[in-house]
């Protein structure tokens, strides 16, 4: 095989991972998922789309009839995950490095095809780290962050009777609106590790510390910050 | 009229929403409470006559979401599926739309009967923010009604809307659809359990089992363990797709349209500041707010002692002038002594005496702390120190109650969520020194072995009351419950709904325990004349006067304090021949005798109290416990005293 050739396979593999993860994307925020919509976010006229989503649909990646939605096999969206994950990790990594946010997307594109699994957990685990992804009792009065996830291991972990752990009250949080890239902002914190009290949504709920310490938030900065 | 005429509409919604003034507003005081088959949770229900229609409105409970976290939920859903209103009134507070619309895109799936109400459209107008109603009204395929209720505002058009829906038996064609994976299981599942005669929706069912309500779950599995199976392979299946649980996928996604139409119909307006926003700081600061704390809780003791004591002073002096009527009328005859004695001063003015001077003040107290939202705000400053005896913030409320009387303090415990939670907390606030036994521990220790006696009785108190927290959360099958609370915002209390609700509550006090005080007073009265008083002392010897080592005739006093604790003084000091304890006890039995009163037993209007809230299993159960570790302390207390005294 040529260099040439070799190099137009990578371009090729490249533009498939480009379609699952973006039809991922779609799927992931229950977003619908067609040619027109495909065509609009990859900038590709919805000709070259069709053609492509033929392809993917014949090496097994999705289901779709014409001008119908496109949905994930299982194998496209095993792909389609992993890159999408890649994506984010190498935004991230270049959020950090300073880039202003219009480059950060383009230039993510690019890398996370270049990621190899392990540099990409090792990136991963150092921006957990670095990143600012910390319980939501560990953010001060007047600070912000987005919920990543709610624990319920840290939540239910060596609490001695099962405190909290209830799956009705895992349940409540999530009706009382903490669900995944929710923004909260922590107003006020009870001494003798007492609840937190946090707005969301509009409004104001308080929580039992312990609960504060499973939810996994992203520290977005003081409300300050943010109204100036 | 024609029988036709007649409608049903229930009104739902989350709590501190304005619901309870609308249906105040709407059926005025042409109201009744009930409660729900087997469960402790009321439901009001009136009646309004509307151009010729007769309409029975029906308040539900406040909730957030059908998840039946809360009893209150489970009620909510039976009812809207049992009892078939015609029209279910969702109100919603409009400042805070997309967590109200949860609640409301739920009751969409349950029925499509509903009016959809958005109540304090003033405070958003002043926060110069916009709704749009039609476009609401619109995207949900309901009408949608603006509304102020607490000027009455939208009133009429909400009865109308109510009516045209009942009339023509709206059915949605559309309904709000989830993102494709989910939609696609929600619809396979709903198939296949149709026919089951599960008795919800199938939509509703089906999303419901995703989310694994486990009450629903367990329905489904007796009728046919194959819908769990299937269920729970859909659920396998979200989870592989989004690496999330299918309930907090379905949360996720349900919020996600929340906030989609709230953004498509909502203009934002400026964030809220001013005197609430200052107030809700210094209210839960770490410093000011426990000061404040204290200084409203003894706001409210004083001023319920000095109000209750006036009052009783009043009642007092109507009774002993009745009393002179009565017997120079009807002769001092022993029938008249026991009507009198046991029915009329002890049973009805007994129950009156407690009611009136103390129990429907601290209503009234209480509903106000209730309704400006400072209730939710001690209960958040509270909850560190209340987790050290398996419970939440909240349970602080009935417990400070229980110091007044512990009537209000038992029936203050249905705020706990929990059946565990109920339970714990009505149990410890029944060991509180409520007014009655303060007269006591004042009356007989405090003034005949002076003031640091009897303070270090209510500590000894405080420590044993924590103690047992801590013992009883252990054994008490369940696990403790965090806290999760909403904190309304803060606002004056409106004074006819405070008014309302109070007399609500102390009407609900009296027919429950007016007839056990009266029986009661009538059986003790007919025992008192008939002589057996000296057999129930020599009956009770073995125990006061070996165990207890107390005068023998203390035995009957105590058996009397069931009924009115504070009066046990007044009889102890008859019996006794004199006021002067000092001179016929030791101050060891003084203490004794105080010790053994302030745990033996909450009183009869109590017990009554614990059986409405928690069956009579649990309230005999308390009351057995408490006589029992009365005697035991009191017990040990006389012979580890007797070694130093």
């Amino acid at each position: 095989m040529t260099d040439k050739e070799n190099a137009e396979e990578r371009k090729e593999s490249e533009r498939v991972e480009e379609y699952l993860e973006e039809i991922r994307r779609a799927e992931e925020n229950s977003e619908e998922c067609t040619t027109t919509t495909l065509a609009k976010k990859l900038k590709i006229t919805p000709a070259s789309v069709t053609e492509m989503l033929r392809k993917l649909r014949r090496d097994g990646y999705i289901e779709y009839e014409p001008y119908g939605d496109v949905h994930l096999t299982a194998r496209g969206r095993a792909v389609g995950k992993s890159v999408l994950d890649r994506h984010r990790v190498a935004e991230e990594f270049l959020r950090m490095l300073g880039l202003n946010e219009e480059e950060i997307h383009d230039e993510a594109c690019k890398l996370e095809h270049a990621l190899s699994d392990k540099v990409f957990l090792a990136l991963s685990e150092h921006l957990k780290e670095l990143g600012g992804v910390v319980p939501l009792s560990a953010l001060k009065e007047g600070e912000k962050g987005v919920i990543v996830r709610i624990d319920t291991d840290l939540i239910c972990m060596g609490r001695g009777h099962g405190y909290g752990c209830s799956e009705n009250a895992l349940k409540r949080l999530a009706d009382l609106g903490f669900t995944p890239k929710t923004e909260v902002e922590v107003k006020r914190i009870a001494p003798f590790g007492g609840p937190v009290e946090v707005t969301l949504r509009g409004t104001t709920v308080c929580i039992g510390r312990r609960f504060a310490e499973g939810i996994l938030v992203r520290k977005t900065g003081s409300a300050d910050n943010v109204s100036r | 009229m024609s029988p036709d005429k007649k409608i049903k509409i229930a009104l739902a919604g989350n709590a501190n929403v304005g619901k309870s003034v609308i249906f105040n507003a709407l059926t005025g005081l042409n109201q009744h409470v009930g409660n729900w088959p087997g469960k402790t949770v009321e439901i009001f229900s009136g009646n309004l006559e509307f151009e010729g229609w007769k309409i029975e409105i029906v308040d539900l409970p406040g909730i957030y979401s059908f998840s039946t976290y809360s009893i209150e939920e489970e009620v909510t859903r039976e009812f809207i599926v049992k009892e078939k209103p015609d029209v279910v009134v969702n109100v919603v507070d409009a400042n805070a739309l997309e967590r109200n619309l949860y609640f409301t895109l739920q009751l969409l799936e349950l029925t499509d009967n509903v009016v959809l109400v958005l109540n304090q459209m003033d405070v958003v107008a002043k926060r110069g923010a916009v709704i749009d109603v039609k476009k609401l009204a619109e995207i949900l395929g309901v009408p949608v009604i603006p509304a102020i209720a607490t000027q009455g505002k939208g009133l009429t058009e909400i009865v109308r809307a109510a009516i045209q829906i009942a009339q023509h038996g709206k059915k949605r064609r559309k309904f709000l659809r989830y993102g494709y994976e989910i939609e696609k299981r929600i619809e396979k599942l709903a198939k296949f359990i149709e026919g089951y005669g599960i008795p919800y929706p199938p939509r509703f069912t089906a999303i419901r089992l995703l989310e694994h309500d486990t009450q629903i779950w367990s329905t489904a599995e007796k009728i046919d363990r194959r819908i769990i199976t299937a269920a729970q392979i859909l659920r396998n299946e979200i989870f592989e797709i989004h690496k999330e649980n299918a309930e907090t996928v379905l949360a996720t996604e349900r919020f996600g349209l929340c906030a989609s139409i709230t953004t498509r119909v909502m203009q934002r307006g400026s964030a809220r500041h001013g005197i609430a926003e200052k107030l809700d700081y210094f209210t839960t600061h770490r410093v000011y707010g426990y000061a404040f704390l204290i200084l409203v809780l003894s706001g409210i003791f004083v001023g319920v002692f000095y109000i209750g004591s006036l009052i009783a002073e009043g009642m007092d002096m109507l009774f002993e002038y009745l009393s002179n009527v009565y017997f120079t009328s009807f002769g001092s005859s022993e029938l008249a002594k026991i009507l009198w004695d046991g029915l009329i001063a002890g049973g009805i003015g007994g129950a009156l005496s407690v009611v009136i001077p103390f129990v429907l003040p601290f209503y009234i107290f209480l509903s106000i702390l209730e309704d400006s939202g400072y209730l939710a705000r001690a209960a958040f400053l509270m909850d560190g120190l209340m987790h050290r005896i398996g419970l939440h913030g909240k349970a602080f409320i009935p417990l400070i109650l229980g110091y007044g009387c512990n009537v209000p303090a038992c029936i203050g415990c249905r705020i706990m969520e929990t059946e565990r939670e109920r339970t714990l907390a009505a149990f410890l606030s029944t060991l509180i020194p409520c007014s009655a036994r303060t007269v006591i521990i004042l009356g007989v220790v405090g003034v005949f072995m002076g003031i640091h006696w009897a303070l270090l009785l209510y500590l000894l108190n405080i420590i044993i009351v924590f103690a047992i927290g801590k013992v009883a959360s252990k054994y008490l099958p369940g696990t403790g419950t965090g806290l999760i609370m909403e904190i309304p915002e803060l606002r004056k209390p409106e004074m006819h709904v405070v008014l309302k609700q109070s007399w609500h509550r102390v009407r609900d006090f009296l027919i429950i325990a007016m007839p056990i005080i009266i029986a009661g007073s009538v059986i003790i009265a007919v025992l008192n004349s008939l002589g057996y008083l000296s057999i129930v002392n020599s009956a009770l010897s073995p125990v006061v006067v070996w165990w207890l080592g107390l005068p023998a005739v203390v035995g009957f006093t105590l058996i009397f304090g069931i009924l009115r604790k504070e009066l046990t003084v007044v009889m102890l000091a008859a019996f006794l021949g004199t006021t002067n304890f000092a001179s016929v006890l030791t101050p060891v039995q003084m203490l004794v005798f105080t010790i053994v009163v302030m745990f033996y037993v909450p009183c009869i209007a109590t017990i009554a109290a614990l059986w409405k809230e928690l069956g009579w299993k649990k309230a005999l159960a308390i009351t057995v416990f408490e006589i029992g570790f009365a005697l035991v302390l009191g017990g040990i207390v006389f012979r580890v005293l007797a070694l130093f005294m």
